[in-house]
C-alpha cells in the first residue's frame, strides 16, 4: 500500500514544472514582454475611470484585472509549464470562488424581480 | 551547512523533482485558501455595491488614482525582479540572486511608503468612517458627509465604501508585510550561502508564487476601489 502510494505521488510530481523549466527556461526578454503588456493594462485601467462610463465601467475594469491576473498566473507563476495537478488546484480555486459569487448573486440580482 | 546533493534531498522523497513538486503544490494549495479568504470580502463588496451603486462610485472618485497607478507599477516590477531572482538562483549566480531579492524588497517598501502617504492624505481629508466623517477638515468649508449629501449621495453608504477600502487595502498591506519578511528571509539564507546548491532555487520560486498572488490581488483592488468611479480631470498630487 505504502509502496503504491509512493509511486503514485512520484508519478504526479514527476512532470513538475521545473523539469521542463530547466530544459527550456523562459528568457528574460519574454518576461519583459509580459511585464510591458501588464503595465500597459495598468494605464488602460486608469484611463477607463476618465471615460465617464458610469456603472458599466466595472465590467471593463474586471476584464482588465482578470487579464492581468491571467497573464501573471500563466507566465510569471509558470502555470504554462505546470503539471496537471497544479491546473486541477487552480481550477478548484476558481470553481469555489464561482460558487461563492453565483449563489450570492442569485439572491441580490433577482431580488427586485422576485419581490412582490 | 552541508551542500552535497544527499542533504538537499529530504529522506522522505524519492527524487529531487518529487521534493520540488511537493513544495510548489503546498504553496498552490495555500493560495487557494487565500483566494477564498479574499473572496469573502470581495463578495461582501459586491453585495453592497449592488445595493448602493451611486454611493460607491462617488466615494471611489475621491481616492488617489495617481498613487494607485504608481503602486501598481511598483508591485508589477517587483514581480518581474523576483522572477529574475529565481533565474539567478537556478543558474547558481549568488550575487545576482541577492541583488534581485534586495531590489524586490526595495520596490515593496516603496509601495508601502506610497500607501502610507495615501492613508495620511485620507486622514487629512477626513475620509474615515465614523465621527471624523462629520467634522470639517483643516482648510475646508464642508465636512465629507455634507459634500456627498450635496451630490445627492447618502453619506452612510459612502462610509460603507470606505470601510471596504480600509479593510481590503489593509488586508493587502498585511500580505505585503508578510511577503517582505519572506523575501528578507530568502536574502538572509542567500547571504549564508544556502542557495549554493542550485536545486534549492525552488524555495525562491515558491515564495515568488505568493508574491505574484499579492500582486494579482492588488489589480483587483484597483479595479474595484480606485477606478470604479468616474473622474472629470486628473489630479496630479501625491
Amino acid at each position: 500500500m505504502l509502496l503504491a502510494h509512493g509511486s503514485i505521488s512520484n508519478g504526479i510530481c514527476k512532470r513538475g514544472i521545473m523539469n521542463e523549466h530547466s530544459n527550456a527556461a523562459p528568457s528574460k526578454a519574454s518576461y519583459l514582454l509580459i511585464y510591458l503588456v501588464i503595465a500597459s493594462l495598468i494605464f488602460l485601467a486608469i484611463s477607463v475611470s476618465f471615460m465617464g462610463l458610469g456603472q458599466s465601467a466595472v465590467f471593463l475594469n474586471l476584464l482588465i484585472a482578470g487579464t492581468q491576473a491571467s497573464l501573471l498566473v500563466y507566465f510569471f507563476m509558470h502555470l504554462k509549464t505546470a503539471d496537471k495537478l497544479t491546473w486541477l488546484i487552480v481550477g478548484a480555486g476558481l470553481f469555489w470562488i464561482f460558487i461563492l459569487f453565483v449563489l450570492l448573486l442569485t439572491d441580490y440580482v433577482t431580488r427586485q424581480i422576485a419581490a412582490y | 551547512m552541508s551542500t552535497d546533493s544527499t542533504s538537499v534531498l529530504a529522506h522522505h522523497y524519492d527524487t529531487m523533482e518529487q521534493q520540488q513538486g511537493s513544495a510548489r503544490l503546498g504553496m498552490w494549495l495555500f493560495l487557494v485558501t487565500e483566494v477564498l479568504f479574499f473572496g469573502g470580502i470581495f463578495v461582501a463588496y459586491t453585495a453592497y455595491r449592488i445595493w448602493y451603486p451611486e454611493a460607491f462610485l462617488a466615494a471611489s472618485a475621491k481616492l488617489n488614482v495617481l498613487i494607485a497607478g504608481i503602486n501598481s507599477l511598483l508591485l508589477l516590477t517587483s514581480s518581474l525582479t523576483i522572477t529574475f531572482a529565481i533565474h539567478a538562483s537556478h543558474e547558481g549566480k549568488q550575487a545576482d540572486l541577492r541583488r534581485w531579492l534586495l531590489v524586490t524588497i526595495a520596490l515593496a517598501i516603496a509601495f508601502l511608503g506610497f500607501k502610507s502617504r495615501e492613508y495620511y492624505n485620507d486622514y487629512r481629508e477626513h475620509l474615515i468612517p465614523g465621527k471624523m466623517f462629520y467634522s470639517v477638515p483643516e482648510g475646508e468649508k464642508h465636512t465629507p458627509a455634507q459634500e456627498f449629501e450635496e451630490k445627492g449621495v447618502n453619506p452612510h453608504h459612502v462610509q460603507l465604501f470606505f470601510m471596504f477600502y480600509y479593510c481590503m487595502t489593509g488586508l493587502h498591506v498585511l500580505h505585503m508585510i508578510v511577503g517582505i519578511g519572506l523575501i528578507a528571509w530568502l536574502y538572509i539564507l542567500a547571504k549564508r550561502n544556502y542557495f549554493h546548491h542550485p536545486d534549492r532555487y525552488v524555495y525562491v520560486e515558491v515564495t515568488s508564487l505568493y508574491w505574484h498572488f499579492v500582486d494579482m490581488m492588488w489589480f483587483f483592488l484597483v479595479a474595484l476601489l480606485y477606478v470604479a468611479g468616474s473622474r472629470q480631470h486628473f489630479e496630479w498630487h501625491l
